[in-house]
């Protein structure tokens, strides 16, 4: 268990940057999620940090040692493949114990210490088949265990869940939770899935064509987006983002006249005229009575998808399509539904930035 | 009825491949002038083990024996212990690959035949001429071995996923354990079949075996002369001595290239 220490780590291929002057500090014992669309360099950034790629520029520090001369099997460092990469030709017992045993651990350690590692991750009955005669999920804790079992000093997973059913992954993501924050091992974890990002780590970090959008606990990035790529990112389904104009006393959305309230008004103003407005879809609810400062929409009724605890829905207003969920059903005779300027989030259109607080 | 088909067309196959071979070894195990008898008996009236002490004493039998057998096994060694490293590092790194390929080709272009004269010239300085214990042979053999086996390695590492050998880096595995413990296991049965196959192509060879040796001589060109000087069942005696190998070895890769040792790596 230690501290991680990425400086300014990048990875040029060719004249492409998959990872582009990458920081972070981990704590010891922080669980940190990585999340990006596919091709963000994800994959990248793990491989560096375990030393399987060599490093363009930038160093990585894990424990206050720098390792990023070191050979991978110095490092300290253990990795959950997307592939899971279990030795085909070695029983479960051999493929857990295969750490141990490279690091000279006696024949009776590694089967006690394997054992208890199989007995954490529920895989004690699978210790004499081989990965071919295992489900996917099984060989996915196979895989956690091999790694888990010699007590890194980082632990790293690269979308370990992706292969896995939904409902599986439901079940496999409380349990990396919970024997990440049992053990105490410091955690990175790399993922597409936006469910992933929100409910794993300690803090989450957004990953967009190899840059840091933007490192937050996953609840901050969800309340205030860094910038609009962020805002689209976490979240499902996606922010809004529209294009409005700002006047005088109002805001023009999607053709619609918004008044922006006193207490707003002032600092809103002062971006305009163009911005990018962000709007949850779950910051709509039916619009009651109407009233100023809010933005209205219709919702097409052939749009409606009734999932029993919500229903999500949407609405084409103003030549631009607007996602909207609701908690619960709702009436047959479908009410406007209404979303605060509270609730907006403003992004520079030129950059992406989030304007305001 | 398709099925009967394929089955028939299967003992065809087999009928013609298998005939010849079991004129030989009649003719090996009966007396000569039954070789020569019209029409031909296709089930042996007499058996007799005499073409094999014929043979051995017409040509130095047992040590035209010893000699193929130890320049094979030899053969198979070293083919496989240049083979490995570099088929390992042409699946790895493609630029590696790539160049490689171009000089096992040329390897390949050339007929032996018309490689071993001035090979011949050269194991003469060299002092492997005619070498007793079959060194030049040796030698000459692994440079016809190794593009076979490197082909066929290159195959089964590409075949195993590299992420397999970065885990096993990560859970503390040198580069040599990690080749050891897991790309070596995860190529055998090609590992087999190649040495099978090299093992087969030392034991067959002829040309280098006619001209790189004089008085020391493997089976293939000992069973040239006496088929050459006419003694057919003497020639049948030394061929079925050659062919024990090679059905063994049929036998052995047989399974050996059906099973999938990858199964079960990934998701
Ligand atoms: N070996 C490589 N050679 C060239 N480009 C690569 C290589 N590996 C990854 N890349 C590029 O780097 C970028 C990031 O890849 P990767 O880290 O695998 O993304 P992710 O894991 O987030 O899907 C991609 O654009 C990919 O094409
Ligand atoms: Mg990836």
């Amino acid at each position: 268990m230690a501290n991680a220490r990425l400086r300014n780590v990048t990875k040029r291929y060719g004249d492409g940057v998959a990872l582009d002057d990458f920081s972070l500090d981990i704590e010891d014992g922080e669980f940190v999620v990585v999340v990006g669309p596919s091709g963000c360099g994800k994959s990248t950034l793990l491989r560096l940090i375990a030393g399987l790629d060599p490093l363009s520029a930038g160093e990585v520090h894990i424990g206050g040692r720098r390792v990023d001369e070191l050979s991978p099997q110095h490092r300290d460092v253990a990795m959950v493949f997307q592939s899971y990469a279990l030795y085909p030709h070695m029983t479960v017992r051999r493929n857990v114990e295969f750490p141990l045993q490279m690091r000279g651990m006696s024949k009776r350690d590694r089967r006690v210490r394997a054992e208890e590692v199989a007995e954490l991750l529920e895989i004690g009955a699978l210790l004499d088949r081989k990965p071919a005669a295992l489900s996917g999920g099984q060989r996915q804790r196979v895989a956690l265990a091999r790694a888990l079992v010699r007590e890194p000093a980082l632990f790293l997973l690269d979308e370990p869940l992706s292969n896995l059913d939904a409902r599986l992954r439901t079940n496999v993501r409380q349990h990396i939770r919970d024997v990440q924050r049992q053990l105490g091992v410091t955690t990175l974890y790399v993922t597409h899935d936006q469910t992933e990002a929100m409910t794993l780590g300690h803090r989450v970090v957004v990953l967009d064509h190899g840059c840091t959008q933007m490192v937050a606990p996953p609840l901050d990035a969800y309340a205030r987006p860094a910038n609009a790529f962020v805002a689209g990112f976490l979240g499902a389904p996606a922010m809004n983002l529209l294009p409005g104009t700002i006047e005088s006393d109002a805001l023009v959305l999607a053709g619609q006249r918004v008044e922006l309230p006193d207490a707003l008004r002032a600092s809103i103003v002062a971006w305009g005229p163009a911005v990018t407005v962000g709007i949850r879809p779950e910051a709509f609810a039916s619009a009651q009575g109407g009233g100023g400062g809010a933005f209205v929409v219709h919702a097409d009724p052939a749009t409606i998808e009734a999932l029993g605890s919500e229903t999500l829905l949407a609405s084409d207003t103003g030549g631009r399509r607007v996602l909207i969920r609701v908690p619960g059903g709702v009436a047959a005779d479908l009410p406007p539904f209404s979303a605060p300027v509270s609730s907006f989030h403003f992004f520079s259109p030129a950059d992406g930035r989030r304007l305001g607080p | 009825m398709k099925r009967r088909g394929i089955v028939l067309l299967a003992f065809a196959i087999a009928g013609v491949n298998l005939v010849p071979l079991w004129l030989v070894v009649k003719q090996a195990l009966t007396p000569e002038r039954e070789s020569f008898a019209w029409p031909p008996t296709w089930v042996p009236h007499e058996l007799t083990l005499s073409n094999f002490s014929g043979a051995a004493e017409a040509v130095p039998l047992a040590q035209g024996l010893g000699l193929s057998v130890g320049v094979a096994v030899a053969t198979v060694i070293s083919t496989l212990a240049l083979s490995l490293p570099a088929a390992w590092l042409a699946a790895r790194r493609e630029e590696v690959g790539s160049r490689l390929d171009g000089v096992v080709v040329a390897a390949r272009l050339f007929p032996t035949i018309a490689i071993a004269v001035p090979l011949a010239v050269i194991f003469v300085g060299l002092g492997l001429y005619n070498d007793s214990s079959g060194a030049g042979l040796w030698l000459a053999h692994t440079l016809l071995g190794v593009p076979f086996a490197f082909l066929i390695l290159r195959a089964a590492f590409r075949g195993v996923p590299a992420e397999l050998e970065d885990a096993a880096q990560l859970d503390g595995a040198s580069p040599w354990m990690t080749f050891v413990r897991v790309s070596l296991p995860l190529v055998r049965p090609s590992l087999g079949a190649a040495a099978m196959l090299v093992f087969l192509v030392s034991w067959d060879e002829f040309a280098y075996a006619l001209l790189l040796q004089v008085t020391h001589r493997t089976l293939p060109p000992l069973l040239f002369y006496l088929s050459a000087f006419g003694y057919p069942g003497l020639s049948s005696a030394v061929a079925v001595l050659m062919l024990v190998p090679a059905v063994v070895i049929l036998l052995l890769l047989e399974p050996a290239l059906r099973s999938g040792v990858l199964a079960g790596s990934g998701r």
